[in-house]
């Protein structure tokens, strides 16, 4: 098959690039890992209050409802490059394409798969449009194991175990890119209490809950509920192999803190931080109303631990020097983004890490370090939603120089 | 390149008429398409701090010229010079004053006798490469002091400039006597901005900048097709930002030149000449400023978005589009991806904007939706109440209008026109002896399938009583 770009990863950058490249009359291939597109932001929820906040998150479900009405993107989901070669200007790339297991035109989600799989998040739906997958880490049949409980249960022969892979020849004269960012891991520390303290969360699981509407303030004895929100973990922290602010967690944990203080007007609202980000217009306004409705405290926690009543307590250097211990009924870990594997294969060229670690230059140009070869968003550096879909149609310029040059003989 | 000011604008995208001021003249000029790049509207901090001017004090572009123009510190031998730098006090600054502190950090690493210090609030470091930055200058030396209590106050004296302050960490009393204090500077939207303003009528909902605060105004796009915001014009300020709003200029102009020749095929809003009655809301309420005056008033089919909010507010219904003269569109079943489909002849009808509350309802399981007839509006300003009484009329049991949340609204003020329509109808409905909350107006997006949900729980729990 012959694309003119083949887009890697269908997260918020790689499905606004298709859409920005097939306005200008490009030809796109999008190929996702995972078994439904939509990466990342499909986990966030809306952060609107009565009033939108800006997070973006909604935009996801806007290009997916756009993006049907053209006819230059096709997408594979469950895929990745298996092996690649180039010839002069043109790139050759073999798609491996898995199934998903689940046929989602015969699925009439009953549910009865559910509740015979003995493996627990083996099968998991789509946050985006509830349709079901089985998942191939946690699955026993992928294991080794002769499980076929949910194939034999379904009513509608919707689920077929056989492993059946496909393998697709792309041409392209460009490859971009959109490979995003692996959330920072809190269990990298201890000290925070990670997986270790009941009543710790990273900000994602948080904001997974309130996407999935499945969030619930914990009880509190004396009936005040309060949150801690934990800023820069894993960010501005050489240590931890990130030197670099990862520029989106100020927004995510005011948004989130605004959204939870207007369902539950009661709760108090800390956030510990080093330095407040700039996220929206008029911050000195913004800013002074929210902290009206909570408290900002400059200080980076040394520890969180389990206290005598159950809850999580944090410890940090208070003002006036002194070692200041306080409970809360829920820690949340403002993670930041870190780099991630694209996943490409052996014979794939050697691209540009920058300083970070991230794929690309330190600016905001889109070259990946060989000719053809684009990236764009998260996969590149930290960034917003909004900021990714801005460096898409970036790289849709971009490209669309490339090929135009190509086409001239350039 | 002519030196001058644009003084009045009017017109539609390939077609716009500018009447230009330069130093010695004044004329008409028709341009394809308008970009807004002019610089930030800089203030200085001298009066916030209120000093008055002094050659000790620089603002930091100032400074930045002044290094610029040749290399004055090295004259002091053998004393230290002591500089102050102001960030982010009084009125929060921005990544690309940082970007400028720390490359004039860079600049005096060169100097062996300069001590710098920074007295701040929050340090802007969301860009790449600048917590690297900073960090090397704070190992080398460079003095933070973070306040968020009470700033620190420069006390001007015949001899030069003292600072007084609560050192924040040790809470003890503070006096600096720097040798030169540099303050940022306010950045502000370019202040000619105002004849294009002018021309979009949503445009108080998001002045003095050209471009809504809103998610729906991606890259350099404005309200008005052809109008474009690039950096200070839509409130985004560092050069990196600059740079892809260029590039996103050039896509957006790229999409839009093939549809000037296609002009005719557009679907758009048209005006019906034997009802119009020369009023001019359209004109007045066109949210994309996409309705000029020529004799009548007349759509232009490029600018127009098909909100329907005009359809709605036109007194005489002279106003309809141009394919149909329905204010409802049909359901596109595409967005259904879990198969949903929706009740027939539902007793509640669900009047979605196309733009949000059509993707939520696609998520909702389908048996919750046995007995909701969805109708999709192309913007939720386009609901018209009269349809919502036929509703009634014609059985309905509820009814459920969803528009996007204040400020996601694609037409900025479309949801708020659909729910004082709606708070109106109420009003209507409960004159007339039928339960108003039986109507009900939701704001949402198209990622809260969870609000139409519990409307129609709430919905049921009243009429099934």
């Amino acid at each position: 098959m012959k694309k003119d770009v083949l887009i890697v990863g269908g997260g918020i950058t790689g499905l606004s690039l298709a859409w920005e490249l097939s306005c200008l009359g490009i030809q796109s291939i999008l190929i996702e890992k995972a078994p439904f597109i939509g990466g990342h932001v499909s986990q966030f929820a809306c952060k609107a209050t009565q009033t939108c906040q800006r997070c973006g998150a909604c935009l996801l479900e806007d290009y997916l409802s756009k993006l049907p009405r053209t006819n230059n993107i096709q997408m594979l989901v469950g895929s990745r490059i298996d092996s690649f070669s180039q010839a002069g200007r043109e790139f050759n790339a073999l798609i491996m394409q898995r199934r998903s297991g689940v046929i989602n035109e015969k699925c009439d989600d009953c549910g009865l798969c559910e509740k015979v799989c003995p493996a627990e998040g083996a099968l998991f739906k789509s946050p985006l449009d509830s349709s079901l997958h089985i998942s191939n880490e946690k699955c026993l049949k992928s294991k080794g194991i002769s499980c076929e409980a949910c194939a034999q249960i379904c009513p509608q022969g919707a689920i077929e175990l056989e492993e059946k892979n496909r393998e697709l020849e792309i041409q392209s004269s460009a490859i971009a890119l959109c490979t995003g960012f692996t959330p920072f891991d809190a269990s990298q520390k201890p000290r925070l209490g990670y997986q270790r303290v009941p009543g710790v969360l990273t900000s994602l699981e948080l904001d997974s809950l309130l996407r999935a509407e499945n969030f619930q303030l914990p009880q509190s004895s004396d009936g005040l509920k309060s949150i801690a929100f934990i800023q820069c973990v894993g960010s501005r922290d050489p240590k931890s192999g990130a030197n670099y602010c990862s520029q989106i967690c100020c927004g995510v944990s005011i948004r989130l803190a605004r959204l939870i203080k207007s369902r539950h007007t009661e709760t108090r609202i800390t956030i510990f931080y080093m330095d407040i980000q700039t996220f929206e217009r008029e911050f000195d306004k913004t800013l002074d109303q929210t902290k009206n409705d909570m408290m900002f405290v400059r200080s980076m926690p040394s520890e969180i631990r389990s206290g005598e009543d159950g809850r999580p307590e944090i410890i940090y250097h208070g003002n006036d020097d002194t070692k200041q211990i306080v409970p809360f009924d829920l820690v949340i870990l403002s993670i930041g983004i870190s780099p991630r594997d694209p996943d490409l294969p052996g014979s794939f060229p050697a691209l540009w890490k920058n300083r970070d670690g991230f794929i690309g230059s330190e600016g905001n140009d889109v070259a990946a370090g060989h000719p053809g070869i684009f990236v764009a968003g998260a996969a590149k550096g930290p960034k917003s939603i909004t900021g990714c879909i801005s460096q898409s149609i970036l790289a849709a310029s971009q490209i669309k120089k490339y090929l135009d040059r190509i086409k001239r003989g350039e | 390149m002519i030196q001058g000011s644009i003084s009045q604008v009017s017109g539609f995208v390939g077609n716009f008429d500018v009447q230009i001021h330069t130093p010695t003249d004044r004329y008409d000029e028709m341009f394809g398409f308008i970009i807004a790049a002019q610089p930030a509207n800089q203030q200085s901090k001298t009066n916030a701090f209120s000093l008055t001017s002094s050659d000790k004090i620089y603002s930091l572009s100032e400074f930045k010229r002044f290094l610029d123009s040749g290399d004055r510190l090295s004259e002091n031998n053998g004393t230290w010079r002591h500089i102050a730098f102001f960030f982010d006090l009084k009125g929060s600054s921005d990544i690309s004053q940082f970007e400028t502190l720390l490359s004039i950090l860079d600049r005096l690493e060169i100097f062996h006798q300069v001590q710098p210090y920074i007295f701040t609030r929050d340090l802007k470091v969301a860009s790449a490469g600048l917590e690297a930055r900073y960090r090397y200058h704070r190992q080398r030396g460079v003095v933070f002091f973070k306040f968020d209590g009470p700033d620190p106050q420069i006390v001007q004296n015949e001899r030069g400039c003292v600072i007084e302050f609560v050192e924040p960490l040790l809470g003890e009393k503070m006096e600096l006597t720097p040798d030169w204090i540099v303050l940022d500077e306010i950045l502000g939207p370019p202040i000619d901005l105002d004849p294009l303003l002018k021309m979009i009528p949503s445009a108080p909902a998001f002045a003095p900048y050209l471009q809504p605060e809103s998610t729906r105004f991606n890259g350099a796009e404005t309200p008005k097709a052809g109008v474009y915001a690039v950096g200070p014009a839509r409130g985004v300020f560092d050069n990196e930002s600059l740079k892809a709003d260029i590039d996103a200029v050039m896509v957006s102009v790229l999409k839009t030149l093939p549809e000037l020749s296609r002009i005719t095929e557009r679907e758009a809003a048209f005006v019906d000449k034997t009802k119009c009655a020369f009023c001019l809301t359209c004109i007045r309420l066109c949210p994309h400023g996409a309705i000029g005056f020529h004799s009548r008033p007349e759509v232009d089919p490029l600018s127009c978005k098909m909100c329907g909010i005009c359809i709605l507010e036109c007194p005489m219904g002279a106003i309809q589009t141009r394919s149909n003269n329905a204010d409802v569109l049909e359901v596109d079943s595409n967005l259904f991806s879990n198969g949903a489909k929706t009740g027939e002849s539902g007793r509640i009808k669900l009047l979605v904007c196309s733009r949000s509350g059509l993707q939520a309802a696609g998520k909702i399981n389908q048996t919750l939706l046995s007995d909701v007839e969805i109708c999709a509006l192309p913007c939720a300003g386009s609901l018209d109440p009269n349809s919502l009484l036929k509703f009634f009329l014609d059985g309905a049991d509820g009814i459920i209008v969803a528009g996007c949340f204040k400020g996601n609204c694609a037409s900025i003020y479309g949801s708020t026109l659909a729910e004082e329509r709606v708070t109106q109808t109420s009003k209507t409905l409960k004159q007339a002896g039928i339960d108003p909350e039986r109507l009900e107006f939701i704001y949402l997006a198209g990622n809260t399938p969870g609000r139409i949900v519990e409307a129609i729980a709430r919905l049921k729990s009243r009429t099934d009583n």
